[in-house]
């Protein structure tokens, strides 16, 4: 196995990586920012090393800065974790250049699957279902006469992106070449790419992916699906596995369509196939994911494995820890993101000081995060700062359990979307799976806090009171005839 | 004198003060009393109360903009009454938009003398990754655009100001 290992990421992806790798006796080597260098990662790891730059994010995307503080410390691997730069098909490059291995897929695997059009296309040659779809690469005019002949509601998309930017959705021709030259503009600003496509918008669909190893010859295992519909802007909040109410013909079908295109693509490493799931059962390729994804924990609980070291274990022997017939997918799991947020606010990011963070027994929930009381968040990164996962029998046993430890979550300073989470749990079309990702806009109604009665509010007013020093003093410490005369009325 | 503490709730301003102390303390919460017993501080922001009998624990903390609350699996932030009072007072100040939080400019979509009507979206922000946008308090003209396309701003930065109405 590996003797080091540099993690060019942070947060509770970098504290995850770091746990695995030492639990394998492997030398952990983080990289920080400034803002980060009282972060959890920086403390979990053997060494720490600091990267400059102007900002914090700038400093996890400086792949010169970050391959040469993993030559300085003779690092034999490097993990990118998600986000930043794992999906850079030239850092891979330049990682395997500096002798370093990269556990991650080979680089040119990285850049098809990269690009939304080029990935499409390549599913279409392995067979894989793909949505009707049509490309801009020039004309716009030729681009809105193919798009009108799809249909409506169509989704613009651009072809280098990804986290919902560029994205948006057409419901009648009129609107079809004004929302185009947008998507076009949002989409050079962020990716320098102006190319976009448009391919039938799937209403209601949900969203299922497949999690894969591959060894890099050929050799392909899945680790079964994970739904993961629950979204808000096009980003995931709640992922299960299984998912909910698939029939086992479906599901097959699904996994099947996974390894196909990924033995197709010689993929190795740990490798993700996200698709739409239409309501009458078509499901179509999304895009492949060419890392380990957020929601990878549910996969590790259901089936049994830890992704991380196979991940590492692949990277080094390049080979696949198991046979197909290995996996078995075991009970239920469900994952909520915490994030930084104000629900009641459009998920607006929320900053400040965590000035209180207790989290449930372990016993009962793994809860991955890169936070401590007393950290400030702030608006240099990703809101979403941890993840709760519960393992239980079935679906309806997981969703009691993790409701029971989100109410056990206590995370105060900073607004979350804690409370949101456990209305989503609890809401009776969540128990019965009627899920889609327009779930959260659906059911906006019934998400919104139910309003306190009195005695409840009274109760918080006392609660709050009683938290205060002074109001203590004055209610148990001072003298019954001092409290009577001081400035508090005896009524 | 008689002076009591007041704390806001959902934007509501309460009313909490210690009726007696003895034979057991009784608390005034905008004059219904109700019998404490019990306060137990399991750790340094972990409390365990008896209301009216019954048995509610809670976890508290404050900042220097509110007191913070945990109880029953729900949430809760109370501003402080003269923090509330500021953003009031900001809030009707409708001539100057201001940044809530920092972040980068992602577009502007207005210039000196535009004529907007509440809700336009005015300039396009992204902060922690999100795209945000500004939109019009209220109907009126652009006087001064501050935000610039690419530009980073720091919280509470001006971003727009609007012709002040007469």
């Amino acid at each position: 196995m590996f003797k080091s290992i540099l993690i060019a990421n942070r947060g509770e992806i970098a504290c995850r990586v770091i746990r695995t790798a030492r639990s394998l006796g492997i030398r952990t080597i983080a990289v920080f920012h400034h803002a980060d260098r009282k972060a959890p990662h920086v403390k979990l790891a053997d060494v720490s090393i600091q990267l400059f730059a102007e900002t914090p994010t700038a400093a996890y995307l400086d792949s010169e800065q970050i391959i040469k503080a993993a030559q300085s410390v003779s690092a034999e691997c490097l993990h990118p974790g998600y986000g930043f730069l794992s999906e850079n098909s030239d850092f891979a490059k330049a990682v395997e250049a500096a002798g370093i291995a990269f556990i991650g897929p080979q680089p040119e695997v990285i850049k098809l699957m990269g690009d939304k059009i080029l990935s499409r296309e390549f599913a279409e040659k392995c067979g894989v279902p793909v949505a009707p779809s049509v490309t801009q690469d020039g004309d716009l005019g030729s681009f809105v006469r193919e798009a009108r002949k799809i249909g409506f509601p169509l989704l613009i998309k651009a072809a280098a992106g990804g986290g919902g930017k560029g994205m948006s959705i057409v419901h009648d021709a009129d609107c079809l070449e004004g929302q185009a030259k947008t998507a076009m503009g949002e989409a050079e600003r962020y990716f320098a790419d102006s190319r976009i496509y448009a391919e039938l918008y799937i209403e209601n669909p949900r969203h299922i992916e497949v999690q894969v190893l591959g060894d890099g010859e050929g050799n392909i295992i899945h680790l079964y699906e994970r739904e993961c519909s629950i979204q808000r802007r096009f980003q995931k909040v709640i992922e299960e596995s299984p998912a909910p109410s698939l029939s086992g013909k479906l599901r097959d079908s699904i996994c099947a369509a996974a390894v196909d295109l990924s033995k197709k693509a010689n993929y190795l490493n740990a490798g993700t196939v996200e698709f739409i799931l239409s309501p009458n059962d078509d499901f179509y390729f999304l895009e492949m994911n060419t890392r380990l994804q957020v929601e990878h924990p549910i996969t590790e609980l259901v089936c049994s494995v830890d992704l991380v070291e196979a991940q590492l274990r692949i990277a080094y022997t390049r080979k696949l820890p198991w046979l197909q017939k290995d996996i078995k997918q075991s009970g239920h799991a469900i994952e909520c993101r915490i994030c930084c947020e104000e629900p009641e606010n459009d998920f607006r990011p929320a900053t400040g000081i965590i000035k209180v963070l207790a989290i449930p027994d372990a016993e009962d929930a793994r809860f991955d995060s890169g936070i401590e009381q007393g950290q400030i968040v702030s608006a240099a990164f990703d809101s979403m700062v941890g993840k709760l996962i519960c393992h239980a029998e079935n679906r309806n046993l997981a969703t009691k359990k993790i409701t029971k430890a989100l109410d056990e979550l206590v995370l105060l300073g900073v607004s979350s979307n804690v409370d949101y989470l456990g209305r989503i749990l609890r809401n009776a079309n969540f128990a019965n799976a009627h899920i889609h990702t327009g779930f959260l806009t659906d059911n906006e109604e019934e998400l919104k806090p139910v309003e306190l009665t009195e005695d409840e509010m009274a109760c918080v007013l006392l609660a709050a009171s009683l938290g205060l020093k002074d109001f203590r003093s004055l209610s148990f410490d001072t003298p019954e005839p001092y409290a009577s005369i001081g400035q508090w009325r005896n009524l | 004198m008689g002076e009591s503490y007041k704390l806001n709730l959902d934007e509501i301003k309460h009313e909490v003060a210690i009726s007696k102390c003895h034979p057991e303390l009784t608390i005034l919460v905008d004059g219904t009393a109700f019998a404490i017993e019990d306060l137990i501080q399991i750790s340094e922001n972990h409390f365990s109360v008896r209301i009216n009998g019954q048995l509610k624990k809670f976890w508290w903390a404050q900042d220097e903009e509110a007191i913070h609350l945990r109880s029953d699996g729900r949430t809760y932030t109370l501003p402080y009454l003269d923090h509330i009072s500021a953003t009031q007072k900001a809030a009707t100040n409708e001539d100057i938009i201001k940044a809530n939080m920092p972040g980068l400019v992602v577009s502007v979509n207005c210039q000196v003398g535009s004529t907007v009507s509440a809700g336009d979206v005015l300039i396009v922000i992204e902060s922690m990754k999100m795209q945000i946008n500004i939109t019009a308090p209220r109907d009126g003209e652009v006087e001064s655009v501050y935000a610039e396309t690419n530009s980073a701003f720091q919280k509470n930065a001006e971003l727009i100001s609007l012709k002040a109405q007469e």
